[in-house]
């Protein structure tokens, strides 16, 4: 099990007037070479949980478990029964010679990556990331050479400057920043937000390759028909809470949970569900995406597959 | 980084209803009275503990934090040394009483005083601003700067705009802070250590921080600006205020209050007064 969370608090400006609680009582695992979505509204802790998978954020109180590594923050307690903060407080300020390790297995790509730029030329900039974790200057190129492959900018891109290029092509470079790292993990927090359509495609058939190689995939999103046509689990949040785990199947057939935490399934699985509802045996656990669904018609109606 | 120095906080107070401008002239004229020479450095330093006291009640009713005016003071106890160092080595005047010796190397009460004054200068300033700027929006501040700006208006000085660009600038100060906190979130998954590692890696990371920073700064003013045009600024049109300021009595009585010490300081000043001599108290003569 690569990745463990175990009882995670976490709340912002701890101990301030205007303090806002954004994680709690977190337990969750993430098995090796899976690929689960992360949904839920704006401000339900989506992008705090994601920061605590890379140690940009530490937990309060609670346990994270990166394949070895651990980051244990046991809450503190007084002989009277009451929290002893600073206690708490200085086991957050010591050194965790660990953190590197962690962000080496688990790449983050944010939301709007491209503000992570800064190099004169794309392949400089691309293999930042490998240099920053102990490779010599040809096996980072090496490496930046191979993600640029990854995300389809040829060779014609490489002595480009970043900032002159397209949203898209940007967003590609920074992708590949995060992919020539080689991490294990890959969590992408709503990667492709202000992508084009073809990009939007292009970029899930670019993570459905890493997750064909072997790599983990922890997405958050929005896109419920990218949920149900990629991932095999999901995990929905709110107010900083797992309320909960389960696959896309289960998750869009619950109506009272869907109206009740105003999720909207998937135009492809809604339509799926009216044909059963009149009368047409369709199999639910067949339907990931349009072409699946015509498939499965044709398959009732008897027509060619 | 110590963010609570000299950032708004809303309190219900009688120095956070008062009118800006007022608060603007106090603190001209409070700064104006630390700059002022009242004869010798020991009346200097009556004026200053004088004012002290002054800006410690002010903290008491704004509710500003005595203690992280001072807690920020650790940043200069390396600065008030090296002054230190330089006026005992290099004393302005090698006459007055020696405080005491150092293998023979004597070291002037006058330098002594003149580092403690410079500190107590610092101090004072530093109240100052932080009080004014701890009870005083943003907003309302760069109004106040309009305004007293006005007489550069008349000879053509578009102050509106100078206004406009303050406060524009003064409202990105906490959206930069945002960028800046991810850009380097960012950079930390890309192995960036901000705090450790060799001098020339520390320089490469702040290069993958400053960089993406202004470029998100020059994309953003970009958007600003289109942003303004499509709602209809027009820098020289006439503006209107959103906000109206109330003129109430506290305002009359601080103007007064402020406007009779500067008159006193400025007295004081032109006829040096030496309350010790007076007194008949012997301090060490310095000159």
């Amino acid at each position: 099990m690569p990745i463990q969370l175990n009882q995670v608090y976490y709340t912002y400006n701890l101990n301030r007037p205007d303090s806002k609680r954004a994680l709690e009582d977190i337990s969750l695992t993430f098995d090796d070479h899976c690929f689960t979505a992360l949904i839920g509204k704006t401000g339900s802790g989506k992008s705090t949980l994601i920061q605590h998978l890379n140690a940009l954020l530490l937990p309060d109180s609670g346990r994270v478990q990166i394949n070895e590594h651990v980051l244990d923050f046991p809450v503190q307690v007084k002989k009277n029964g009451k929290v002893n903060y600073r206690k708490m407080k200085k086991l957050h300020k010591k050194k965790l010679p660990q953190v590197k390790e962690i962000r080496k297995t688990v790449g983050i790509v944010f939301q709007f990556p491209e503000y992570q730029i800064f190099e004169e030329t794309v392949l400089k900039d691309v293999s930042f990331g490998p240099k920053n974790f102990g490779c010599t200057e040809e096996e980072a190129i090496e490496k930046a050479k191979k993600a640029l492959t990854m995300v389809h900018l040829d060779e014609s891109f490489y002595e480009r400057s970043p900032f002159e290029l397209s949203g898209g092509e940007k967003r590609r470079v920074a992708i590949a920043g995060i992919l020539a790292m080689e991490p294990d993990i890959l969590v992408l927090d709503e990667p492709t937000v202000g992508l084009d359509v073809r990009g939007q495609r292009e970029f899930f058939h670019l993570i459905q390759d890493l997750y064909d190689q072997g790599k983990s995939i922890i997405l958050a999103t929005h896109q419920m028909d990218v949920v149900l046509r990629t991932c095999s689990r999901v995990i929905v949040l709110d107010q900083g809470k797992v309320v909960l785990d389960s696959t896309p199947l289960k998750l869009f057939q619950d109506k009272e949970f869907l109206s009740s935490s105003s999720i909207e399934p998937p135009i492809v699985f809604s339509f799926a569900m009216s044909l059963i509802e009149r009368g047409m045996p369709i199999r639910l656990e067949n339907i990931r995406s349009t072409s699946t669904l015509a498939e499965e018609i044709a398959r009732v109606k008897g027509g060619k597959q | 980084m110590n963010t609570k120095l000299g950032k708004y906080t809303s309190f219900n107070t009688l120095l956070h209803h008062m009118d800006a401008r007022v608060k603007l002239i106090t603190m001209i004229i409070f700064m104006v009275s630390v700059f002022l020479d009242y004869g010798t450095t020991y009346m200097n330093l009556v004026v200053d503990l004088f004012l002290f006291l002054i800006l410690v009640i002010l903290c008491i009713i704004g509710k500003v934090s005595v203690g992280t005016i001072f807690r920020a003071l650790k940043a200069i106890w390396l600065m008030i040394f090296i002054i230190l160092i330089i006026n005992v080595f290099f004393p302005a005047t090698k006459t007055g009483d020696i405080a005491f010796s150092i293998n023979d190397f004597p070291v002037y009460w006058s330098s002594i005083m003149n580092v403690i004054f410079i500190f107590a200068r610092l101090v004072l300033v530093l109240m100052m601003t932080n009080i004014f700027t701890c009870v005083t929006k943003p907003l309302e501040l760069t109004n106040a700067l309009e305004f007293l700006l006005f007489p550069l208006s008349l000879i053509r000085i578009p102050i509106h705009k100078f206004a406009m660009a303050l406060s524009l600038a003064l409202r990105f100060v906490p959206t930069l802070q945002e960028e800046a906190d991810r850009i380097i979130k960012a950079q930390a998954s890309r192995g960036v250590d901000y705090k450790q590692g060799k001098i020339k890696d520390k320089v490469k990371s702040i290069v993958s921080l400053i960089i993406p920073l202004f470029v998100s700064a020059f994309t953003s003013s970009g958007q600003l600006a289109d942003a303004m045009e499509a709602r209809g600024y027009d820098p020289n049109a006439k503006r209107t205020k959103y906000k109206t300021t109330h003129w109430s009595i506290v305002d009359t009585i601080s103007l007064f209050l402020a406007a009779s010490f500067l008159t006193g300081a400025i007295l004081l000043a032109i006829f040096p007064y030496d309350l010790f001599s007076a007194l008949q108290i012997t301090l060490p003569k310095l000159k």
